[in-house]
C-alpha cells in the first residue's frame, strides 16, 4: 500500500531547502489504455507530480492526497493539469497533507460522461474505466431540469467542476461540512 | 529462462538490452538497418544453447555472406556458423567459467563481467566492396546485486546446496529450477518467496516490480535526511542531466546517442526483462526508451525510474529482513554497473587491493577494535557514530567496499565532481595539521586518514602511513613530547591518490581503484630514481635489539611477552598482544620503531621523518641496553 506520511509543513521545516523546482511545463500526453469490451485499463495513470499519491476517481474527476516527494528522483515540475492545495487541519492519518484535483483526467475513447473510472492501488496499480453512461458524472448534460451535482456548475450545458483550491480528503477534514471533489462544501445535498 | 527472441533493428537497442561495451555512439548509419538480426534479447541461461539468424533486407543488396567473431566477453562454446553466416548457434559459458571461484551463499551476485556476457560482431560483405557491421550482445543471466530484494521477471541464481522452495506469494507459479546447477528461481509475482537450503537455513526473497515499489523512503522518521541529500546526487540526476534537464536545451547534455545503451546503468531495472524497470515501462507505455527526450518531457512513471535512485541499488519490494540488510554494503551492489571491463574497471581494480580482503581473518570481523578499519560496517559506524551496522556473524567477508569511501547518498562531497568521497573528521593525531590551511592537505585524503593513522591512545601503533606522510605520531623517547616532522608530500595534489592511483592495465575507467603506487609516480618530481631505502632494514634491526633489551626482565619497562612479537610477516605488528608502556623511554622508542615498521611505504611517504623516528629510538634503546647490562 502506498502510504504517504509527512505533512508538507513538517517536511519543509525539517528537511532544509529543496532543489530548485524546474519551470512549469505543458501537461504530458495522455497515457494509453488497453481495452477489452467495455472495460479499459490505464496501467500508468497520471498523477500530480513525481511524488507519492493516493488517488480516487469521483464522478469524472481524479482526486489525490499525498505529496510526499519521491525519494531518489531528480526534480521535475508538477503536471499543470492539476489544481493543488493544502489539506485542512492536521490529519491524523498518514495519507499526506496535499490535495490535488484533475478535472479532466485521461479517458478512453468516446464521451467523458460515458466512463466511470476507479483506481486500483494494489499491484499492479492501475486505473480501470468501465463504460457506464447511466451514472451521473462531470461532463453530463445539464440545464434547468437537470442540475449539476454539488461542487459542479452548469457551464455551456455541461456539468463542470467548480474551480476551487482543493483542501480535503475525508469529510472529517471539514468540521461541520463535508468533502466533495476535494473541497469542503457548506451543505449536504 | 525466458528465451524471447526479438527483432533487433538498431545498434542502440541492442546495447540497451545488455549495457554499454563502449561509449554511447551516434545512431547507427541507415545502411546498417539493412542487416537485420534475430537474437535473444533476454538472458539465455548459463551453459545454454542459443541461435542467431540474420538477413539482408534492403533492395538491391546481394545476399553476400557474414563472418562472425567474438569481440568481448567470456568465450562462447560450440560456436557453429552455417548458411554463409546467416545462421549461428553457440552455447553460453557455464557459471564456473563466467564467475570463477567459490559461490557465496544465497543470491549469487552477477555483474556485467561475471554474468556470462559476450558480444559477437557480424560483418556482412556482398563480395563487391559493400560491408555492414553489427554487434550482437548475448548474456547468460541478468545482473544481480546479491540482495534478497529483487525484481519479478528476473532470474536469480542461488549459492549453496539442497535448496527447496517453502512458500511463495499467492498466485505465484514459480518453481525452483535445480538443474542445471546452481539452482535458480524466477519470481513471477510480487511477494515473499521463502526458501531453505539442505541445512534448513532460510532465505526470504522479496520480489516486486520496480515501478510498483513506493518511493517513500524519505518520509519523516525514516530516511528523510538521506532522501534530501540524494535528491541532488549525481547518481540520482544522471539521466536528467544526460537528457538535458535545463529548460531550453535542445539536445541531450551527454551528447548524441544518449541514453542508448547507457540506460542499463543510468536508469532502474535491467533492459530486456519484464521487471517494471525503465525500459520495460517505456515499452508498456509505447515510449521509445532510448529515444532522446528532455527529462521534463518524460512521463511520470519513467522519471521515477530514471537515474540511479533508491531501488537501483537497494532493489524493489518491501524492506528486507533485518539479517539481510548488511548485504547492501557489498561491492556486488555497485558491481552491477562498475564491473564491466574494459570500460568500467573499478571493481576489477579494487579486487587487487588489500582493502578487498581486509576482513578475511575472522578476528577482524568479530573484534570491534579491528572491525573499525577492517570491515565496511565497522568503519561506517566509527565515522558517523550511528548504530553499528555489523554484518551477521555468519556473513562472509566482504572487505572494505565502495560504501566505505563513497557517500553514495550525498551530493556535496570532496574530490572531483561525482566522486562522492566521504570526508570524515580527521583523526586526533592529524586534526591540527589537516585544519591548518598552510599545510594544504588535499581533502580527498580525508577518507583515508582514519584507518591509516594510529590512535595515540592505542596499545600499539597501527597502519601509520598517513601519520608518517604528515610527519606526526612519533614520541620523543626521553621526554614523551610529540615528535613533529616536516610533511614533505602534504601538498601533493590529490593527497594519497596523487601517488596511489595505479591499477590493472587496459581499463578505461576505475583503474585507480587499485591504489597501487609504482615508482613511476615519483618521477614527475624526482627525475632521478630514488636510491634504495635502508629504512625497513634499519627499523627491523633496531626492533631485534629492542626485543632483546625488553626481554631482559631487569629492564622492567615491557612485559615479558614483548619478545614474542616477531616481525616475520605472518601478521602485522599491531595484531599482536604486545602492550607498550609509553611511560618509559624504552616503550616510547618501541612506539617510534613500530610507526616505521607499520608503514611499508615509509621511505616514500616521508623518509626524513621516518629516519628521525629511528634516530630518536636508537639512543634510548642503547641506553636501556647499557642499564640492563650494568644491572646484570
Amino acid at each position: 500500500m502506498r502510504w504517504t506520511v509527512c505533512a508538507v509543513l513538517t517536511a519543509l521545516a525539517c528537511r532544509g531547502p529543496r532543489p530548485p523546482a524546474p519551470a512549469a511545463r505543458e501537461s504530458p500526453a495522455p497515457q494509453p489504455f488497453s481495452c477489452v469490451a467495455d472495460r479499459c485499463v490505464q496501467r500508468h495513470p497520471r498523477m500530480p507530480d513525481d511524488g507519492e499519491w493516493t488517488c480516487t476517481d469521483q464522478a469524472g474527476a481524479m482526486i489525490c492526497v499525498g505529496g510526499e516527494r519521491a525519494a531518489g528522483v531528480a526534480p521535475a515540475a508538477a503536471d499543470p493539469a492539476w489544481t493543488c492545495g493544502a489539506r485542512r487541519g492536521t490529519p491524523s492519518d498518514l495519507l499526506g497533507s496535499r490535495i490535488c484535483v484533475d478535472p479532466s483526467p485521461d479517458l478512453p475513447v468516446g464521451e467523458r460522461a460515458d466512463w466511470r473510472c476507479r483506481i486500483v492501488a494494489d499491484p499492479p496499480a492501475r486505473r480501470i474505466c468501465d463504460r457506464d453512461p447511466a451514472t451521473w458524472k462531470l461532463g453530463a448534460g445539464c440545464g434547468a431540469l437537470h442540475p449539476c451535482a454539488e461542487g459542479s456548475d452548469c457551464v455551456a450545458e455541461r456539468c463542470a467542476l467548480r474551480r476551487r483550491t482543493p483542501d480535503c480528503w475525508f469529510d472529517t477534514d471539514c468540521p461541520g461540512r463535508h468533502c466533495q471533489f476535494g473541497s469542503c462544501e457548506a451543505t449536504r445535498p | 529462462m525466458s528465451r524471447a527472441v526479438g527483432m533487433l533493428l538498431v545498434g542502440a537497442a541492442v546495447g540497451a538490452a545488455l549495457g554499454c561495451r563502449r561509449a554511447p555512439a551516434p545512431a547507427q548509419e541507415p545502411a546498417n538497418l539493412c542487416l537485420e538480426i534475430d537474437a535473444p534479447t533476454a538472458p539465455v541461461g548459463f551453459d545454454a544453447a542459443f541461435s542467431i539468424a540474420a538477413r539482408v533486407t534492403c533492395p538491391g543488396r546481394g545476399r553476400g555472406r557474414i563472418t562472425w567473431r567474438q569481440v568481448a566477453g567470456v568465450s562462447l562454446r560450440a560456436l557453429a556458423i552455417a548458411d554463409d553466416g546467416f545462421s549461428l548457434t553457440a552455447r553460453t559459458p557455464t557459471l564456473a567459467q563466467a564467475r570463477p571461484g567459490p559461490l557465496p551463499w544465497g543470491v549469487i551476485p552477477l555483474s556485467p563481467r561475471t554474468r556470462g556476457e559476450a558480444t559477437l560482431e557480424a560483418l556482412w560483405n556482398d563480395g563487391r566492396g559493400h560491408e555492414l557491421r553489427r554487434e550482437v550482445p548475448i548474456a547468460s543471466a541478468p545482473r544481480a546485486r546479491g540482495l534478497s530484494n529483487t525484481a519479478v521477471g528476473t532470474r536469480l541464481y542461488l549459492g549453496g546446496e539442497g535448496w527447496h522452495l517453502i512458500s511463495g506469494p499467492p498466485g505465484s507459479a514459480a518453481t525452483l529450477d535445480l538443474e542445471p546447477r546452481p539452482a535458480s528461481l524466477l519470481p513471477d509475482v510480487t511477494g515473499d518467496y521463502r526458501l531453505a537450503d539442505a541445512r534448513g537455513r532460510e532465505l526470504v526473497l522479496r520480489a516486486a516490480r520496480y515501478d510498483e515499489t513506493p518511493l517513500d523512503c524519505g518520509r519523516s522518521g525514516c530516511h528523510a535526511a538521506i532522501a534530501d541529500a540524494a535528491a541532488g546526487s549525481p547518481m540520482t540526476t544522471v539521466l536528467a542531466r544526460g537528457l538535458g534537464a535545463v529548460a531550453g536545451s535542445s539536445s541531450p547534455a551527454f551528447g548524441p546517442g544518449y541514453p542508448g545503451c547507457a540506460l542499463a546503468c543510468h536508469a532502474t531495472g535491467d533492459p530486456g526483462l519484464p521487471d517494471g524497470g525503465y525500459t520495460h515501462v517505456a515499452k508498456e507505455m509505447g515510449v521509445a526508451a532510448d529515444h532522446p527526450a528532455r527529462w521534463e518531457e518524460l512521463p511520470r512513471p519513467l522519471r521515477r525510474l530514471g537515474g540511479v535512485g533508491c531501488l537501483a541499488c537497494h532493489g524493489p519490494a518491501a524492506l528486507p529482513p533485518e539479517a539481510a540488510r548488511a548485504r547492501v554494503l557489498r561491492a556486488d551492489v555497485c558491481a552491477v554497473c562498475h564491473d564491466a571491463p574494459p570500460r568500467y574497471g573499478h571493481v576489477v581494480a579494487w579486487q587487487e587491493t588489500g582493502m578487498a580482503h581486509a576482513d578475511r581473518e575472522p578476528r577482524t570481523r568479530s573484534d570491534r577494535t579491528c572491525a573499525r578499519c577492517h570491515t565496511t560496517s565497522g568503519f561506517l559506524a566509527s565515522i558517523d557514530a550511528r548504530a553499528d551496522r555489523r554484518s551477521p556473524d555468519d556473513a562472509e567477508p566482504i572487505g572494505i567496499t565502495c560504501a566505505a569511501c563513497h557517500a553514495v547518498h550525498a551530493h556535496e562531497t570532496a574530490g572531483p565532481p561525482g566522486a562522492l568521497l566521504r570526508t570524515p573528521a580527521a583523526p586526533s593525531l592529524l586534526a591540527a595539521i589537516t585544519a591548518d590551511p598552510r599545510s594544504s592537505v588535499d581533502p580527498r585524503s580525508s577518507v583515508c586518514l582514519p584507518c591509516h593513522t594510529p590512535n595515540p591512545e592505542a596499545l600499539l601503533p597501527s597502519a601509520s602511513a598517513a601519520a608518517l606522510w604528515l610527519g606526526r605520531g612519533g614520541l620523543d623517547p626521553a621526554s614523551g613530547q610529540p615528535l613533529i616532522g616536516a610533511a614533505v608530500h602534504a601538498r601533493a595534489v590529490g593527497g594519497c591518490v596523487a601517488c596511489h592511483r595505479a591499477g590493472p592495465e587496459g581499463l578505461a575507467r576505475g583503474a585507480g581503484h587499485g591504489f597501487a603506487a609504482p615508482p613511476t609516480t615519483c618521477t614527475p618530481c624526482h627525475a632521478q630514481a630514488l636510491p634504495p631505502s635502508d629504512l625497513a632494514t634499519r627499523a627491523r634491526r633496531l626492533w631485534e635489539t629492542w626485543r632483546q633489551v625488553a626481554g631482559t626482565s631487569a629492564v622492567g619497562s615491557a612485559p615479558a611477552h614483548a619478545s614474542d612479537l616477531r616481525l616475520d610477516g605472518s601478521a602485522p605488528a599491531h595484531a599482536s598482544d604486545l602492550r607498550l608502556d609509553r611511560g618509559t623511554p624504552l616503550g616510547r622508542a618501541a612506539w617510534d620503531l613500530l610507526l616505521v615498521i607499520e608503514d611499508p611505504g615509509a621511505a616514500a611517504h616521508n623518509a626524513p621523518y621516518a629516519r628521525a623516528l629511528l634516530a630518536a629510538a636508537e639512543p634510548a634503546i642503547a641506553q636501556a641496553a647499557r642499564i640492563g647490562a650494568s644491572r646484570r
